[in-house]
């Protein structure tokens, strides 16, 4: 019974520390994805945003 | 600069272009057995999507899906996308080998515009004469439509009723492995000899310095004198194209200005010049192809009909509303059985666990933690299916362009215009693709204000939240004996998030500086059933991504939560209450005195924080809040839990209706899911207009949820 609480600790603990690192980097890929261009994901942003061009 | 030879390719390249709501997307489905969003209203593909096929002959080719466009001249972010990509086909870089004309055969003359453009480009053109089922068999000759516009073939079709799809392949097969891939224009455009002996010099450097065809050389001339946003396209177009040289640049510039003016001096505007050209020369092949035009107006004469009741000044908007107020009724309605199904099948789910385990760490985090908080979640996911089936419905139907255009004149008192309707109304299901949707916005700061707003549309995510705060809190009684209370409480958080969107629309657009007016011409589709698969595979694609949601970041949030609520393990003197003295509690309660006087205590307020990852998370972090406080080995009712908690010291119920209204109203105005300020600053390119959102946002949900409690218990609540 004591070894089975141990192991359910230690599965526990893995558990959360994977959920931790799954955050953080969730987190850090939320604001540092690349700007991508509105065509493709791939694609750097160029100026498509400068649409103050004179039509 | 002479364009360079086209790089070796094994892959046969094929775009499809046409105009809005043309059914590019269907088509481009068909050939490729993907799933892309289809609609029936313009604008629903914002962005280059692309999918691999392999031809009847063995080739491999690669179908290129670009947003829809009336013309190669750019106007809005969509538009340039597609005239920065044909600007670099015209420089030999991602040339495709065939381009797939789509154009709408009910109005045919508005789709030839653009056919006619994209044979100007050398380029093999077969035309995809969709939408057939709509047209009265024999009204148009597409062989003779073929020869008047040179192009290698018309083939006759209908995405919807998937026919003439195999008639398209096989031609690519042919187009695929043919050798001559030019072809010629059989009817040139009927250009004045003055303007033609005035636009001389700018075809001149186009043909010198570009090595453009004649032809090319007089269309890209006529284009660039439209619209100075068609000669911006040399200066810089991307990654693969770094625009022409500066100095020929400077030269196009130039001789712009000159022929403008010359052009004045004979009585022609440069900017309709193109456009008239072309519309003479698609009358002309009109009254040869089409046998009788007023016979394919039929089904717009119906749609017409339909109109004047839908979008009359006075019903139109009556409509809507209680088209609104039904679909959120049934959201109550229908979901609750499956609801239930769901719920009793998590707690069997969590029985099962308590029976079957030993006790301990392990098994109180998969119950407390994992099917407490992600169980809680997944109850939801009926409501969220049915609110995302009606409004698809409503989009594919075609009347969500109606209320585009009933908006239109409220938009333009609060500074947009009736195109940032669409983006908004899809911001019902999901900020995000309404921020993408945007791109339609030819206009910075129209589409710079929608995307700001754009949040404040009640988004799906929230529905968990108000759909648990109203079961629990609001009475479920009629007034009149029909209309639902809760029902209309749901109803009225989507109408405040509206109007409060609308008004801040306007105080934005006076300190946003003009960068030129948009003006909204949008095309009116036809009523249409919907296509059923369509709505059942978006139902499908919004579920996934709801249960994606729940197995990532609210599983990942739910098990730290249960961490940080379960730890440091209380004394039993304090066993009582021992998530208040977890960290989680200490978080809580670092927070409270904060949104106290909102009435929100420390466990709303750990929900406050973890919702910034989702807003649905709120409802997974209560729920598990709650399944660590129970002390017995039994599965949590997170609403039955809400109703009954009683704070210690008073022995009153913690929370009560007044506290549900502040924070269902929070959260209508509360900057919470951080993947939406991501792609904010994304699309903004800048970190300045996400943070000034969820500055502004924060200080509304505060203000609102403030004068609401306090408000409400002044007057004795």
């Amino acid at each position: 019974m004591e070894k089975m609480m141990n192991i359910q600790e230690v599965i526990a603990a893995i558990l959360g520390i994977i959920a931790l690192i799954f955050i953080v980097k969730k987190i850090f890929t939320e604001f540092t994805r690349p700007q991508s261009s509105s065509k493709c994901d791939k694609c750097p942003v160029t100026k498509e945003f400068d649409n103050k061009a004179e039509f | 600069m002479a364009p360079n030879s086209s790089p070796k390719k094994e892959v046969f390249r094929i775009a499809l272009l046409g105009n809005p709501n043309s059914g590019k997307t269907a088509i481009f489905n068909l050939l490729t057995k993907l799933r892309h969003k289809v609609s029936n209203y313009p604008g629903v593909t914002v962005e280059q999507k692309t999918g691999l096929i392999r031809l009847k002959n063995g080739k491999m080719a690669e179908v290129i899906d670009l947003p829809g466009t009336y013309s190669l001249t750019p106007e809005s972010l969509d538009e340039k996308i597609v005239a920065e990509e044909v600007t670099k086909w015209i420089h030999n870089i991602n040339k495709p080998d065939v381009i797939i004309s789509v154009v709408d055969a009910s109005n045919l003359s508005r789709n030839l515009y653009l056919t006619t453009q994209l044979t100007d480009l050398g380029i093999p053109v077969v035309m995809a004469l969709n939408m057939m089922d709509r047209v009265k068999s024999g009204t148009i000759d597409h062989h003779l439509l073929k020869e008047k516009l040179g192009i290698q073939s018309v083939i006759p079709m209908s995405a919807k009723q998937k026919w003439g799809v195999d008639q398209l392949l096989e031609q690519l097969v042919d187009v695929s492995e043919s050798s001559a891939k030019d072809q010629s224009f059989m009817i040139p455009l009927n250009i004045p000899s003055q303007v033609s002996e005035v636009l001389e010099p700018v075809t001149d450097l186009f043909r010198e310095h570009m090595g453009y065809s004649p032809r090319l050389a007089v269309a890209q001339a006529l284009r660039i004198i439209t619209r100075k946003s068609a000669l911006d396209l040399y200066s810089n177009v991307g990654t693969d194209f770094e625009g022409i040289d500066p100095t020929i640049f400077e030269k196009l510039s130039s001789v712009r200005e000159n022929f403008i003016q010359k052009l004045g001096i004979l009585n022609y505007s440069h900017r309709i010049l193109e456009a008239t050209l072309r519309y003479a020369l698609i009358d002309q092949i009109i009254n040869d192809v089409q046998a009788d035009r007023t016979k394919v107006l039929n089904e717009v004469t119906r749609s017409e009909k339909l109109d004047r009741i839908l979008t009359h000044k006075w019903l139109g908007p009556v409509i809507f509303i209680s088209i609104m107020y039904l679909i959120f009724q049934s959201v109550f309605t229908f979901a609750a059985g499956p609801m239930d199904w769901i719920d009793a099948l998590m707690h069997r789910l969590g029985e099962t666990i308590l029976k079957t385990m030993e006790s301990g760490m392990l098994r109180d985090l998969i119950v407390d933690g994992v099917i407490g908080g992600v169980g809680a979640i997944l109850v939801f996911l009926p409501q969220i299916l049915i609110l995302v089936f009606f409004l698809t419905i409503l989009e594919d139907s075609g009347y969500m362009a109606r209320v585009a255009f009933m908006l239109d004149k409220m938009m333009t008192k609060v500074g947009l215009h009736g195109r940032s309707a669409l983006p908004l109304i899809s911001g019902y299901a999901c900020a995000i693709p309404g921020i993408m949707a945007s791109r339609t916005i030819d206009s910075w700061k129209e589409r710079l204000i929608t995307i700001l707003i754009l949040p404040l549309m009640s988004c799906s995510a929230r529905l968990p939240v108000y759909t648990l705060l109203i079961g629990a809190f609001i009475p479920a009684t009629t007034i009149g004996g029909f209309i639902s209370l809760q029902g209309l409480v749901l109803v009225f958080m989507y109408i405040l998030g509206t109007g409060v969107a609308f008004i801040l629309g306007w105080i934005f657009s006076k300190f946003i500086p003009v960068q030129g007016k948009s003006s909204f011409v949008m095309e009116m589709p036809p009523y249409r059933f919907p296509i059923m698969g369509s709505v059942f595979h978006q139902v499908f694609t919004r579920g996934k991504l709801f249960i994606k949601n729940a197995g990532q970041i609210i599983l990942a949030i739910s098990i730290v939560l249960w961490f940080i609520a379960s730890f440091p393990k209380s004394p039993d003197s304090v066993n009582g209450n021992r998530v208040e003295h977890s960290y989680a509690g200490k978080l809580g309660k670092l927070v409270e005195p904060i949104i106290e006087p909102l009435g929100f205590d420390w466990k709303i307020g750990i929900g406050l924080i973890t919702s910034f990852a989702a807003r649905e998370v709120m409802v997974s972090t209560l729920a598990t809040l709650y399944s660590v406080e129970n002390e017995d080995d039994s599965v949590v009712h997170l609403s039955e839990a809400l109703v009954e908690d009683t704070d210690p010291d008073t022995g009153k119920p913690r929370y009560n209706i007044l506290i549900a209204l502040s924070l269902m109203i929070f959260y209508v105005f509360a900057a919470q899911c951080m993947a939406t300020f991501a792609v904010v600053k994304v699309e903004t390119n800048s970190w300045k207009w996400p943070i000034f959102m969820i500055c502004y946002m924060s200080i509304l949900a505060y203000g609102s949820s403030f004068l609401v409690y306090q408000g409400g218990r002044w007057l004795g609540y």
